[in-house]
C-alpha cells in the first residue's frame, strides 16, 4: 500500500470540504472493503483517505408506509439482512444483501460505498434501480441535490459525484400493491463472486386485471453501469404477461447490452445468461406479484 | 503519518502508535505478536484473518488499524476463558475439524459471530456462516458438523 | 499381521493431536516467527517472459534507508538446483518466464522491502517466446534452453508391453481421443514462507514448511555449496502443502543467502498473488489415448501419448508419466500397453507434485475412455469395469504386485449407493431444461509406500519414560493430515498404552531419523511400520523385565491399558511405569529406548518400467450424480459417494477429512479451477477470480471404507489419503457425459464451456 495521510471528520460538512480541497487525490472510506484491498494492490493510491464513520446521522434505517424507506449512506449490509423494518417491507433487499461477499464483509461494507464504488457487477444498484431509488448527494456549504439512481452511473467506477460530493441517503418509494420483485446474481462458483450477470426485474400489476402496470428490468455486469432497458420493459406493460412475452423481453435485454469478455466469462456467454437470467427472473417476479398480497413481494 | 490509538484486544487495553496504511491484521500479529489471527490474502478474499470488532466478525485486513481506535476486538487467542475452550473450539477439536490448521482461526471467529446473532440457524445458514472462509484441506465437511454440535442441531 | 479384534486405539476417531493449538491460535507457522534483528526478504520477479538480462541496476535500492542487502546471481554460488539442474536461484544471463527470479532484497520490514524492489532497474532484450508445447515442438521455434534441442526435457518415458499393434488389430472396438488438463494451482491456505538464520559458526537453521527435509537439507547444502551437516531444518506448522512443498525452489535459498550476505535472520513470505504467478502447478498435459477391447468386453491394448507443457525449469511436474503411466497399466486389467511422452520446454511456468502427482490427470483419461469404450461396445460401463476389475494376487504389467484389493467392493458399492440401475442412461427419459446422469471412476494408486527413490525408509525412535510416557520421535512429517495423530495411536497400541500417552516429535532435522518424505500416501503404512518395530522392541523388553518382577513366562504376559498382566492369572498385574523404574534405578540399569528404520521390501524399477515400486496398492471408487442446466451449462453435484480400500482405517475421522478434502479438490479440478495463463502471464491470481470450491459448492458426500487388512501395513492400514481426489474428475465428467449423452474431453467443465458443447450437440429442453 502506498502511504496516505488519514482524515476522519466528525460532520459532513467537514468531510466534504476536504473533498473539495484534494479533489482528485482523496477517497472516501466507509467500509473500506473495496478501498482498502485496491490500495493494496496498489490500484488505488489516493494521497488522502478521508474516513466518514464517524459522522453523525448516516447510518439510519427509516421507513414510513407512505414516504417509503431511508437507507443512510452507512448502513452496512448485515445491518439490511437483520433490519426487521426491510424484512417486512422490501425482502427483495435483503435477498440481494445476501448474495454480496461473505458474513464478515457484510458486517463492514455499506450500501452507499457499494453504490458509490460503482462496479458495474455491484449488487445493490440493479435492484434499486428497479425500485425507482433515488439519492441524496451533499455538498459543501450545507447543499445537497437529489437524482435518480438510475442516472447516477456514467462510467465503470465512476459516478455524477462532484468535487466535495458526497452520497448521503438512498431513498426507495413505497411500493405499490401487486408489485414482485427479483434478482439473481448468476455466477460460477455459489460464493464469494462477482456477478458474471445481475438481473433486477420488478412487474407490478393492475389492481382489477392481471394487466402489467409497469415493469423494470435492469442488468448488472452486462454494460458500463447498472443498465435499465426499457425497450424490454415496454414489451410487458398494458397486457397480462404471457410465458411468450417473457422470451421476448428477456430477447429484447440480449440485443441491447454490450458485455465484455474478461477472465470471468466471455462476452458471448455473458449475453446468453443475461437473456436466459431475464427470463428466469420475470418470472420470478411475475409469479410473486401474483401471490402478493397487498405490498411488497 | 502515525496516529496513535487506543483499542481494546482480549479485554487488554493497548495503546500503540500505527502508520496510516497499517491493517488491523497487521498490528495484531506484528505489534501485538497475537499471531493466531492469519494471513492469508490481505484482501477480504479467504476469511483466514476474521476477528470480532466490536461485536461483528470482519477481515481484519480490511480494516485500517487507524480506524481501529476505540475498537474492542477479540481474536481467537481471546476465545477460550479461564483456561474453558470455548464450545466452537472444543467441537472443532472433537469433530476433526483441524487439519493444517491455518484457516481455523477464522472459521472459529466467524461462526462465533454468526451463531450468536442468529439462534435458529437453518441448514442454509450454517453455509451462510462460513461462505466468506476458503479452506483447503477439509472440504468444509466436518467444519459445519462442529458448528451443528454446538448448536446442537447435529444429526 | 493384525487380528480381526477389538483395538483400544485403533480405529478410533481420536482428535489430532496438535488441534488444541491450531484452535487458541497457538500453533507457530513460518510466518509466526520472529527472531531478533529478524529482516524481511522480497523477490524481484521478471517483467518479461524470454529476454536476456543486459543490466540489472540495484545502486538505487541499496541506499533506500532500512535495505540491509539486494542481491542477484552475483551474489549466489555459482551452482544450478533443480531436479535435472537447470534451474539457478538468480536468474544470471537470461530470463526465461515471467516468474523467474532476478533479484532479491533484505530491509527491515516488508514495506521498505517492496519499495527497494521498485527501485531496481532492469534492461531487458526481449527474445520471442513460446508458450504451447505443441509449437515448442516445432522447428524453428524459440528455444528456451540452449541445450535443449527442440525444446525437448531430457526426460523421457516410454514403455511397450505385449503387442499393441496386433491387440490393436484384433479388437472388435477401438477408440481414441485427446484429453486436456489445464493449470491449477495448490491454493494452500498458508502463504509459503521460510525463515533462515545463521550462526556465528556457519550453521545454518532453515525454518521451512518443507514436505521432505531430509532431501530439502541435501538440495540446499548443494545449492549453497556447504556441508549437508551444517543445515537443520525446523519445521514449524504447515500450513497446507499438497505437494507444493515437495522440491527445493529458490524462494528458499534465496532467503538462506539474504541471511548470509547481511548476518540477520531473514524471513521471505509470498504473497497470495506470488502464491499464484510464482509457486508450482499441477502439471498441465495433453494425453492422446488409444484402447481397444473385444465384444465381450475384454480390455485388449492401450496407446498413450503425452504432451506436457515442462514450463521453463524442471520439477516434479515433468515426472509425473512416472505415476500417469499407473493407471494405464495397471487400472483393470490390460496387457498391451504402449506408453511414450513429450516434455516439453516452454516460456510458462512450471509445475511441481500436486496430490496424486500425475494421477488425477492420467486417471481422467483412462477412466473417461473406459466410458467412451462401453458406449461403443454398447456395454453397461459399470459391467465393463467389473469384468475387467483388478483381484487380490495379480502382478500387472508394471510387474506392480497386488495383493490386497476391494476394488470389486468398491465398485460395486458405489453403484448401489448411486442406484446405478435405475439412474444411468436415463436422459431420454427426462424433460425440461436440467439432465441428469451417474457416473463413475477408480483409481489404483500406491499404498504401501513408493520406491522413487533409492530408499523409501522411515525411521523411528520409540522412548518411554519412568512413568510409562511414550515419545515418538518419526522422521515422518505432517503436513496437517493427522499423519502424527496416527502414528501415536499405531505406537500406543503396540505397546498396549493409550493414545494420549504418546507425544510425538517430528519437526527437527537434528533430532529425527532420516525419512525420505511426505508423499505418495506412505506415511501412515511406512512411518506406521517403523514406529510399530520401535515400540515392539520396547514392548519385548518391558515383557522380558516385567516376566522376571512377576514371575511368570513373556509368552504369558500382555501389556493393556498401561498395565502389565498375566493372561494365565490375570491378578498378576504390575504398572508399566513400575516395570521401567525398577529396570532403571538399579546398579546397572536401563533406559527405555528403541529404534527400527523402516524401508520396505520394493524394488526400483527397471529400464522398462518394471518394478514392485510398492508392498501393497490402494484402489477405490467415485461416483457422481450430477443434474446440468442445459440453458447455462452449469454442472450440478447432486451427491458423491466415495468407497476406498484403506486396508484399515487406524483413525476412520482423519481418513475421512482426507477423503473430503481430496474430493473438494478433485470437485474444483473437474468444474471450477483453472489457472488462466495467456502469453506466460497469470490472469486470474486472486481467489476472486481462481475458483477453487467454498462451502457452498461442496455436495453432500457420503463415504465407505472399505476394510480388506492389508498384511504388510501397520495393523492392516495402507496408504489411501490421495484416493480421495484421484477419480473425482473422472467420475464426475462421466456422469455429465450420461447426463448430456455426449463427451467431454477438457477439464474444467465450466458451464461457458458445457454451454457451447450442449449448443454443438443441439440438446433443447422441452
Amino acid at each position: 500500500m502506498k502511504g496516505f495521510e488519514y482524515h476522519s471528520p466528525g460532520t459532513l460538512e467537514g468531510a466534504c470540504e476536504l473533498l473539495k480541497k484534494y479533489n482528485g487525490k482523496a477517497h472516501v472510506l466507509a467500509g473500506g472493503t473495496d478501498l482498502v484491498p485496491k490500495m493494496y494492490r496498489l490500484e488505488l493510491t489516493p494521497e488522502h483517505v478521508i474516513n466518514i464513520k464517524r459522522i453523525p446521522g448516516l447510518s439510519n434505517i427509516t421507513y414510513d408506509r407512505s414516504k417509503g424507506l431511508t437507507l443512510g449512506t452507512l448502513v452496512k449490509f448485515n445491518e439490511i439482512i437483520f433490519s426487521k423494518t426491510v424484512n417486512n417491507n422490501y425482502p427483495v433487499l435483503v435477498e440481494v444483501s445476501k448474495e454480496i461477499a461473505s458474513h464478515q464483509i457484510r458486517n463492514l461494507a455499506t450500501v452507499g460505498g457499494n453504490l458509490c464504488n460503482a462496479a458495474p457487477s455491484a449488487d445493490s444498484a440493479p435492484v434499486l434501480i428497479a425500485l425507482d431509488s433515488t439519492v441524496t448527494l451533499a455538498s459543501p456549504g450545507g447543499r445537497e441535490r437529489s437524482m435518480p439512481l438510475e442516472q447516477f452511473f456514467t462510467d465503470p467506477g465512476t459516478t455524477v459525484l462532484a468535487p466535495g460530493e458526497v452520497l448521503t441517503q438512498i431513498h426507495i418509494p413505497p411500493l405499490k400493491p401487486r408489485t414482485g420483485i427479483s434478482y439473481v446474481k448468476y455466477t460460477t462458483r455459489k460464493a464469494l463472486e462477482i456477478a458474471v450477470v445481475g438481473v433486477a426485474g420488478l412487474v407490478q400489476l393492475e389492481k382489477d386485471t392481471d394487466k402489467c402496470a409497469s415493469a423494470r428490468l435492469v442488468i448488472a455486469a452486462c454494460a458500463p453501469t447498472p443498465l435499465r432497458v426499457p425497450k424490454a420493459e415496454e414489451i410487458l406493460v398494458g397486457k397480462k404477461i404471457s410465458n411468450q412475452d417473457l422470451g421476448v423481453s428477456a430477447q429484447a435485454v440480449g440485443l441491447v447490452v454490450e458485455p465484455i469478455t474478461d477472465v470471468r466469462a466471455s462476452d458471448q456467454y455473458r449475453r446468453e445468461m443475461v437473456e436466459v437470467q431475464c427470463r428466469r427472473v420475470l418470472e420470478e417476479a411475475l409469479s410473486r406479484a401474483y401471490s402478493s398480497l397487498a405490498v411488497g413481494v | 503519518m502515525k496516529h496513535k490509538i487506543k483499542l481494546g484486544v482480549n479485554g487488554q487495553d493497548y495503546e500503540v502508535l500505527v502508520d496510516d496504511k497499517t491493517t488491523l491484521v497487521d498490528l495484531l500479529r506484528d505489534e501485538l505478536g497475537l499471531t493466531g489471527t492469519n494471513k492469508g490474502c490481505g484482501t477480504g478474499e479467504c476469511g483466514a484473518c476474521t476477528v470480532i470488532m466490536n461485536k461483528s466478525a470482519v477481515n481484519s485486513c480490511l480494516v485500517l488499524a487507524v480506524d481501529a481506535d476505540g475498537a474492542e476486538i477479540t481474536t481467537i487467542e481471546g476465545l477460550a476463558h479461564d483456561g474453558h475452550l470455548d464450545p466452537l473450539q472444543q467441537a472443532f477439536i472433537d469433530e476433526g475439524a483441524v487439519q493444517c490448521g491455518f484457516c481455523t482461526p477464522g472459521m472459529i471467529m466467524v461462526a462465533k459471530d454468526f451463531l450468536d446473532k442468529n439462534l435458529n440457524p437453518t441448514e442454509e445458514d450454517y453455509q451462510t456462516a462460513i461462505s466468506g472462509n476458503l479452506c483447503r484441506c477439509t472440504g468444509y465437511i466436518k467444519i459445519i458438523k462442529a458448528l451443528k454440535k454446538v448448536t446442537g442441531s447435529e444429526r | 499381521m493384525s487380528d480381526k479384534k477389538e483395538y483400544t486405539n485403533i480405529g478410533k476417531r481420536v482428535p489430532k493431536l496438535d488441534a488444541v493449538d491450531k484452535v487458541t491460535g497457538k500453533a507457530v507457522y513460518p510466518q509466526d516467527i520472529k527472531l531478533p534483528g529478524m529482516l524481511y526478504g522480497k523477490i524481484l520477479w521478471s517483467e518479461q517472459a524470454h529476454a536476456e538480462i543486459l543490466e540489472i541496476d540495484t545502486s538505487e535500492a541499496e541506499k533506500l534507508s532500512g535495505v540491509k542487502a539486494v542481491i542477484t546471481a552475483k551474489d549466489m554460488p555459482p551452482t544450478k538446483m533443480g531436479i535435472i539442474q537447470d534451474n539457478s536461484p538468480l536468474k544470471d544471463d537470461k530470463v526465461r518466464s515471467l516468474r523467474d527470479e532476478i533479484a532479491a532484497v533484505a530491509a527491515v520490514d516488508e514495506d521498505t522491502a517492496e519499495r527497494a524492489l521498485e527501485l531496481i532497474k532492469v534492461k531487458y532484450k526481449p527474445l520471442s517466446a513460446v508458450f504451447d508445447p505443441e509449437e515448442a515442438m516445432k522447428d524453428g521455434a524459440p528455444q528456451v534452453h540452449a541445450e535443449a534441442k527442440g525444446n525437448r526435457n531430457k526426460l523421457h518415458y516410454s514403455l511397450e508391453y505385449g503387442d499393441v499393434d496386433a491387440a490393436k488389430a484384433e479388437s472388435d472396438v477401438v477408440v481414441k481421443h485427446r484429453f486436456k488438463l489445464p493449470f491449477v494451482k495448490h491454493c494452500c491456505l498458508g502463504l509459503h514462507s521460510c525463515v533462515a538464520s545463521w550462526d556465528g559458526a556457519g550453521k545454518l537453521t532453515m525454518y521451512s514448511p518443507t514436505q521432505v527435509p531430509f532431501l530439502y537439507q541435501r538440495d540446499l547444502a548443494k545449492v549453497l555449496q556447504i556441508l549437508p551437516s551444517m543445515i537443520r531444518v525446523i519445521q514449524p506448522k504447515i500450513g497446507g502443502a499438497f505437494g507444493s512443498k515437495l522440491d527445493l525452489y529458490p524462494n528458499e535459498v534465496i532467503c538462506a543467502v539474504l541471511a548470509k550476505k547481511t548476518g540477520r535472520p531473514v524471513k521471505l513470505t509470498y504473497t497470495r498473488e506470488e502464491e499464484f504467478k510464482c509457486t508450482p502447478s499441477r502439471q498441465p498435459a495433453i494425453i492422446d489415448i488409444e484402447v481397444g477391447a473385444k465384444k465381450d468386453g475384454t480390455l485388449t491394448f492401450r496407446d498413450v501419448f503425452l504432451i506436457l507443457d515442462n514450463g521453463a525449469y524442471t520439477s516434479w511436474g515433468a515426472t509425473t508419466p512416472y505415476v500417469i503411466m499407473n493407471p494405464v497399466t495397471s487400472l483393470y486389467k490390460c496387457k498391451n500397453i504402449r506408453f511414450d511422452t513429450a516434455i516439453i520446454y516452454t516460456n510458462n511456468m512450471y509445475s511441481g507434485a500436486m496430490r496424486g502427482y500425475g494421477n488425477p490427470q492420467g486417471n481422467f483419461a483412462v477412466e473417461s475412455m473406459m466410458d467412451i469404450l462401453a458406449e461403443k461396445l454398447g456395454m453397461d460401463a459399470l459391467e465393463l469395469r467389473l469384468k475387467n476389475c483388478n483381484e487380490p494376487g495379480e502382478v500387472t504389467p508394471q510387474g506392480m504386485r497386488v495383493t490386497t484389493c476391494g476394488l470389486r467392493e468398491c465398485i460395486e458399492t458405489v453403484a448401489k449407493r448411486l442406484d446405478w440401475a435405475h439412474k444411468r442412461n436415463r436422459r431420454d427419459n427426462q424433460t425440461g431444461t436440467l439432465r441428469r446422469g451417474v457416473g463413475l471412476a477408480s483409481y489404483f494408486h500406491v499404498g504401501g509406500g513408493a520406491r522413487v527413490y533409492r530408499s523409501d525408509g522411515c525411521g523411528a525412535i520409540v522412548k518411554m519414560d519412568d512413568f510409562g510416557h511414550v515419545t515418538l520421535i518419526t522422521g515422518s512429517t505432517d503436513i496437517g493430515t493427522g499423519s502424527e495423530t496416527v502414528l501415536a495411536q499405531i505406537t500406543a497400541e503396540e505397546l498396549g498404552v493409550r493414545t494420549e500417552d504418546v507425544t510425538v516429535v517430528n519437526n527437527d532435522s537434528a533430532i529425527k531419523p532420516w525419512d525420505v518424505g511426505v508423499h505418495a500416501s506412505r506415511t501412515t503404512f511406512i512411518a506406521g511400520n517403523a514406529a510399530r518395530e520401535a515400540a515392539a522392541k520396547i514392548k519385548a523388553r518391558i515383557l522380558k523385565k516385567a516376566s522376571e518382577m512377576l514371575d511368570e513366562p513373556e509368552n504369558k504376559l500382555e501389556i493393556n491399558n498401561r498395565k502389565v498382566y498375566s493372561k494365565t492369572n490375570p491378578e498378576q498385574v504390575i504398572d508399566i511405569g513400575k516395570v521401567i523404574r525398577r529396570a532403571h534405578f538399579r546398579e546397572h540399569g536401563e533406559a527405555f529406548v528403541a529404534e527400527a528404520f523402516y524401508d520396505p521390501p520394493t524394488e526400483m524399477q527397471d529400464k522398462e518400467h518394471r518394478g514392485n515400486i510398492s508392498v501393497t496398492y490402494g484402489f477405490g471408487t467415485q461416483g457422481a450424480e450430477v443434474e446440468v442446466d442445459t440453458e447455462t451449462g452449469q454442472v450440478r453435484i447432486l451427491k458423491m459417494v466415495i468407497a476406498n480400500d484403506v486396508g484399515r482405517a487406524i483413525n476412520p475421522m482423519l481418513l475421512e477429512g482426507q477423503f473430503e478434502g481430496g474430493l473438494s479438490m478433485g470437485i474444483g479440478y473437474a468444474l471450477l479451477e483453472k489457472l488462466v495463463v495467456e502469453n506466460g502471464e497469470v490472469k486470474n491470481p486472486s481467489f476472486l477470480d481462481y475458483k477453487m470450491p467454498t462451502v457452498k459448492d461442496m455436495p453432500p458426500i457420503e463415504i465407505v471404507l472399505v476394510e480388506t487388512d492389508d498384511p504388510a501395513g501397520p495393523f492392516g492400514a495402507k496408504g489411501a489419503a490421495e484416493g480421495g481426489t484421484i477419480p473425482t474428475a473422472a467420475a464426475i465428467r462421466n456422469a455429465v457425459a450420461d447426463a448430456l449423452g455426449f463427451h467431454m474431453l477438457e477439464l474444467p467443465l465450466q458451464p461457458e464451456k458445457v454451454l457451447n458443447a450442449i449448443k454443438a450437440h443441439r440438446i433443447i429442453g422441452d
